[in-house]
């Protein structure tokens, strides 16, 4: 029972930070204009989050550390800033997005178009943090993102051709606008191997007191809990394949993505996509604040858990406030909801190896890991896809802000 | 037991006796005089100590930063090596942190910050 329960860590993991405003803006705007084609993008971003989010899992079960600890102890403080800065700011540029996502939920409820749901969604999420516990946040998250699956029940209506939708599965050059072809992919791709899951997930487990006898559930956990995001994201890109693109709709603005689920289920779509979206991102501005707060607390050796009053871990808690705080204060300046989505999974993709090489390294020191380092499938399968999610951000980023 | 200074005490995890937090090693100070051969005596923890190991054009801005920022103004505090208690994975020392002065920032964040915010 015990082992059933951490296995939902997994998958609240998954819901809150696989399918968020990242995943669901950059599937449903590749699905709107390539079809199928650039499924593998998510294929190989999946089976990337899988391996990190495993090890991650394993290096907090084996050396008793959260991954950021591990990080300054290995690495040495100067380097560590590297990533803390980087992670940190990046972690506030993507809570603006989760924000931004947020709004638009409460915007098509209420019908209001409102500049103060930014705040007011921060606040919020600041609130249950502030007053709740880690399990009520995991446990909370784990249920109400169970709407998500919405997105898979309209897969299922919709019929879509398997053998097709299997062929984008597999990399393919683009037939039209290669620019924004490469671009959306290497959104895709920083928006599944998101870092920030990984402080959130290894400070789960250190926080549930993992040992090495829970390293063969943890690999169960992670695998299961990231394909079951991978699998929604995978849905919501059929879906806008099979929705917008006889339609010739094309995605340019962030709430043309809302009648998503409209023709499939007529006014319920209309609300259950609000309430997924609006779930999503609430669950996934709760972990990047937490996982912000992690990075810093446990970085600088101060105490850490959210499972105390705030008083009796004073600066952890106002890491995450803080975190909150400037999420919201770009959401007031009023940034393009879906122009900073995009470019903020880009610029992950961007940044992935500052956060992923020292991580490796780690994970095949035994200081560490002990006889639990990795293998060489994970060590190749990791580089290979951070060093292809690099080398194209690195390209298409530039080329995407001269072209916009 | 061998001991790499840099592998097993620098940037390491300091508790207290309860094993509540303390802060990391930030720096190791060693002592050094002519008739005796040099020992490590301390821990340092701190923004300006912190600051000190950053690349030259970042150290004035980070101290004048850590200066701003913190209570107890630019002094580092130490920590005697000969209270350590326990060397692990942590390492342990044998101090009371309620009172600690490596928990003042700790202290002055709570005090004034975090429990003026209703629900603290």
């Amino acid at each position: 029972m015990k082992k059933l329960l951490e296995i939902t860590l997994g998958i609240v993991t998954s819901i809150g930070g696989f399918l968020e405003v990242g995943s669901l803006a950059t599937s449903a705007q590749a699905g709107a204009a390539f079809g199928y084609q650039l499924l593998w993008a998510i294929v190989l971003g999946t089976v990337c989050l899988i391996f990190l989010v495993e090890m991650s899992g394993r290096l907090a079960a084996v050396s008793k550390q959260p991954l950021a600890g591990a990080m300054r102890e290995r690495f040495g403080y100067p380097f560590f800033l590297i990533p803390l800065v980087a992670m940190s700011l990046l972690g506030v540029l993507v809570l603006a997005s989760e924000l931004g996502g947020l709004s638009l939920a409460l915007q098509l409820v209420t019908g209001i178009s409102f500049p103060w749901w930014a705040p007011l969604g921060a606040f919020a999420a600041w609130l249950l943090l502030w007053k709740g516990t880690f399990s009520v946040i995991e446990k909370g998250a784990s249920l109400f993102g169970l709407i998500t699956l919405v997105f898979v029940v309209a897969v299922f209506r919709l019929h879509p051709d398997w053998t097709r939708a299997a062929a984008g599965a597999l990399p393919s050059m683009p037939r039209h606008e290669p620019m924004r072809y490469w671009f959306i992919a290497v959104s895709i791709m920083g928006a599944s191997i998101a870092p920030y899951l990984l402080y959130f997930y290894s400070a789960g487990a250190v926080e549930d007191k993992w040992n090495e006898t829970d390293v063969p559930v943890n690999r169960v956990t992670a695998t299961l809990g990231m394909l079951f995001g991978g699998a929604l994201s995978i849905a919501v890109l059929v879906v806008a394949a099979l929705v917008f693109v006889p339609r010739g709709i094309r995605i340019e603005r962030f709430d043309q993505i809302a009648p998503m689920l409209t023709p499939i289920m007529s006014r319920w779509g209309f609300f259950l996509f609000a309430a997924a979206l609006g779930i999503a991102c609430f669950g996934a501005m709760l972990e990047i604040a937490l996982s912000v707060a992690y990075l810093v607390a446990q970085g600088f050796g101060w105490k850490w858990t959210e499972d105390a009053r705030p008083r009796d871990v004073a600066r952890f808690s106002l890491v995450y406030t803080a975190t909150l705080i400037g999420g919201a204060l770009i959401g007031i300046v009023g940034v393009d909801p879906l122009a900073i989505t995009l470019m903020s999974m880009a610029l992950t993709s961007a940044l992935l190896p500052i956060a992923i090489v020292p991580f490796l390294i780690l994970m095949n020191d035994p200081h560490f890991v002990g006889k639990h380092g990795n293998g060489w499938i994970s060590n190749t399968v990791v580089c290979a896809i951070v060093a292809l999610a690099f080398v194209l951000a690195v390209v298409s980023i530039p080329l995407e802000l001269m072209g916009s | 037991m061998d001991i790499d200074v840099i592998r097993d005490l620098l940037d390491k995890q300091l508790v207290d006796r309860e094993g509540e937090p303390l802060g990391r090693v930030d720096g190791i100070v060693m002592a050094y005089s002519a008739d005796a051969p040099p020992r490590i005596t301390c821990f340092e923890l701190g923004a300006q100590t912190l600051a000190r190991r950053l690349p030259r054009p970042f150290q004035g801005a980070l101290a004048w930063l850590g200066h701003r920022l913190s209570p107890r103004g630019s002094s580092p505090y130490r920590l005697e090596v000969s209270r350590i208690i326990q060397l692990g994975r942590t390492i342990k020392i044998d101090i009371d942190g309620t009172r600690s002065a490596a928990r003042e920032t700790e202290r002055w964040v709570r005090d004034h910050i975090v429990a003026r915010i209703p629900g603290s």
